[in-house]
């Protein structure tokens, strides 16, 4: 029995522990599962478990915007989508390519050949407008994708194209401005995890990095874009009429310094920069180096007048149009004897100016207009911004001198002229010019005193002799107010050495003549048959002028009969449609022509004009004292019959 | 007692707790398509604004200006309320 119960108790014992070692063999394999998890396995594990409850997500920021001073747009992103394959995922190539070359315009070989590549990611065409996409969309073609990108877009088309230049497809400026300030245009980039569900949903629980701002930084400019394109629409007329090779032209406020309208022509349209040369991209402007001629000379005149070199009234004799020096000559267009410095400026004698410019010196002289800027860079931000061509004063010899007096022989580019000329509006004091109000820039010093309020005002008064009495320049006057002014026409050097037949022509005008609140430079290059800056560009930089002085409501009235008039430029001129814009009731109602001797010329002008005719005035003056057809005749009824009047 | 209010308490605050999960999921299925939404609108005002930008340029004002008999301000043509800027 109790041998029994002894060898029931071993079989339990040995139960429990097959029992125990079972037990422990599970635990332990359980234990070393977990371990091996754990230990071994974790981060594999746990990167799948990423793969499959988180997703990375890329956000691009679109590239800042471009305005002018007024807040319009010039340059823009928005949104358009663009369309990709996957190869691999194609189900149907020839179907495939026949819609999308029905849709896209591409041709079905091409699309073929694309389709059949072995390739993971392959673009098809790339910023399509939206109702493109919607197509794409609508055709549910496998393996064919869009995506969204930036496209750039300048709202004005070709207004300030070489001024702002252009982007390319992946959205970095390569041209102008967007190029000079990419780094602040261009848009960021923003990666950030976010979680998915079950079902590939995105869940935003938090903003997981997404308050990262990654849209580009606004630039405002200080261009006025209704001024440019005056600008850029005188400056096309004139190189047009004259069968220029192209030209540029700048307007500057003198309170500010602020750059209005930078113009160039030819232009091109920067929202299909592709079509265009790239010689026609450059901004030349700020680019090209050209001798500036005799718009040059005021600055010799405040250089020798503020080294007290000439008086305004100091004579020089001007050697009737022909003077040799060191075996060369210079010569004048207008033959003059003996000339005061200030004449010299009005009918701009090559002579008389290489005459100062040997008393003055080359080192007043070149230090003088070192001073101005001439030789530096503006400091705008432009890309290439130049420093123009002067050399080493070192290396000028008489001739240098003689010639550099009256603009040839040195190389300027036209926003020089402009911040020099911006100098001498500013009384002497120079002042940096600027093109962009925001983001501001740094300035590094004081401005400086150049030359003299006293000699400032001198050369002011030469130009405006230039323009308001019978100096080169007449082509600029505007009745009521005065302008001060210079012509230039600069020979243009050779390739081979020596100076061509070619001429670059060229106006700078400051209005008003007193205290002027614009600078307008302009120039044209190689115009032909007529070359002469008075008579090519004068009257576009006047054009430019008026529409300015109009657009800032400063446009003066007509104060009296100038010699403008009496040189020829009567009413007669004015346009029907300006006279049609200001109806008057008057007592033209009749049937019979009325009266009109005694009246203002202005009045009797409505008085016609309302009744259809325009007529032609003989005379000068501002009162009627004849007129044709007689007072009480009927009104004829052709509308072009001849009606006269004659003023005193 | 004060044991009893507190595992009270406890399952309490777990029930808010799960709520307001579900709540903030349920916020962030809605969240996409509204985010998705205010992207096209802007998207759309950017486009519009260039269109704005197009239709009042300068150049396409003229050419309009010029169809109209309209043009810029020649001398004599401005009026000046008064006490506004006098003419020079």
């Amino acid at each position: 029995m109790a041998k029994r119960k002894k060898e029931s108790l071993k079989a339990s014992r040995t139960k429990l522990l097959i029992v125990m070692v079972l037990f422990a063999l599970v635990w332990t394999g359980l234990l070393g599962r977990a371990a091996w998890l754990q230990l071994f396995k974790g981060a594999d594990l746990s990167r799948m478990v990423s793969r499959q409850h988180l997703a990375a997500e890329l956000e691009r920021g679109e590239r800042g915007s471009i305005y002018d001073r007024n807040g319009n747009l010039l340059a823009t992103s928005v949104e358009a989508s663009s369309v990709y394959i996957r190869p691999v995922k194609v189900k149907d190539v020839d179907g495939t390519a026949y819609k999308l070359s029905k849709i896209l315009g591409i041709s079905q070989a091409k699309l073929r050949k694309k389709l059949s590549r072995k390739s993971n990611f392959i673009w098809i065409k790339r910023q399509i407008n939206d109702r493109i996409a919607r197509k794409i969309e609508q055709a549910k073609l496998p393996g064919v994708y869009l995506t969204t990108e930036y496209v750039r877009l300048y709202p004005n088309n070709y207004l300030a194209g070489q001024l702002l230049g252009f982007s390319g497809i992946d959205g970095k400026g390569l041209e102008g401005l967007e190029k000079k300030f990419n780094d602040r245009l261009a848009g960021r980039k923003a990666q950030f995890v976010v979680q998915r569900d079950a079902s590939g949903r995105r869940l935003y629980l938090d903003a997981m990095g997404r308050e990262m701002d990654v849209r580009g930084k606004d630039i405002h400019l200080t261009i006025d874009s209704h001024l440019q394109s005056v600008t850029e629409n005188a400056l096309a007329d004139s190189v047009k009429k004259y069968n220029g090779k192209w030209g540029a032209a700048i307007v500057v406020e003198v309170t500010s310094g602020d750059v209005l309208a930078m113009a160039n022509y030819p232009s091109f349209n920067p929202n299909i920069f592709r079509t265009s040369s790239p010689n026609i991209w450059r901004n030349r402007a700020a680019l090209d180096v050209v001798e500036p001629g005799s718009t040059f000379k005021p600055f010799l005149m405040a250089a020798a007048l503020e080294h007290k070199v000439v008086t305004p009234e100091k004579l020089f004799d001007c050697e009737n149009g022909r003077w040799k020096i060191n075996g060369k000559y210079i010569k004048d267009t207008h033959k003059e004897g003996w000339l005061p410095v200030h004449k010299i400026l009005r009918y701009s004698s090559n002579i008389g100016s290489a005459k100062i410019g040997l008393e003055l010196g080359v080192q007043n002289y070149h230090k003088f207009i070192s001073e101005l800027g001439f030789g530096h860079k503006t400091g705008l931000p432009i890309p290439g911004d130049r420093k123009g061509l002067i050399r080493p004063a070192a290396k000028w010899n008489e001739i240098d001198l003689a010639a550099g007096s009256f603009g040839q022989g040195i190389g300027v580019t036209t926003v020089q002229m402009a911040k020099a000329y911006l100098a001498l509006a500013n009384k002497g004091v120079e002042k940096p010019l600027r093109l962009v109000q925001y983001p501001r820039s740094e300035q590094d010093e004081a401005p400086k005193r150049i030359f003299s309020a006293e000699v400032a005002e001198k050369v002011l008064s030469m130009m405006r002799e230039v323009v308001q009495d019978d100096g080169t320049g007449r082509k600029a006057r505007i009745s009521g107010t005065t302008v001060a002014g210079k012509t230039g026409t600069a020979q243009k050097a050779h390739s081979k050495g020596g100076y061509g037949t070619e001429y670059i022509a060229a106006f700078v005008a400051l209005v008003p003549g007193y205290n002027p609140d614009y600078i307008v430079y302009m120039m044209v290059d190689d115009p032909k048959p007529n070359h002469y800056g008075g008579t090519v560009v004068a009257p576009a930089v006047k054009k430019i002028m008026t529409d300015t002085l109009a657009y800032y409501g400063k446009l003066p009235e007509q104060r009296k009969p100038t010699p403008v008039m009496a040189a020829g430029e009567t009413l007669t001129a004015m346009p029907k449609k300006a006279l049609r814009a200001t109806p008057v009731k008057t007592a033209s109602s009749g049937d019979n022509v009325p009266d009109l001797k005694g009246m203002p010329i202005r009045r009797a002008i409505e008085i016609l004009v309302q009744k259809g005719f325009v007529p032609k005035l003989k005379g000068q003056g501002m009162t009627v004292t004849k007129q044709l057809p007689a007072a009480g005749d009927k009104w004829p009824e052709d509308k072009k019959a001849e009606m006269v009047l004659w003023v005193s | 007692m004060a044991l009893t209010l507190t595992m009270g308490s406890a399952l309490i605050l777990g029930l808010v707790s799960v709520w307001l999960n579900i709540e903030r999921v349920d916020k962030a299925y809605d969240l996409r398509p509204m985010e998705k939404r205010l992207d096209e609108q802007e998207a759309l005002a950017a486009k519009l604004e260039v269109e704005r930008n197009n239709l009042l340029s300068p150049i396409r004002l003229r050419e309009l200006a010029q169809k109209y008999g309209f043009g810029p301000a020649s001398q004599g043509q401005i009026r000046r309320p008064a006490g506004k800027a006098k003419p020079q």
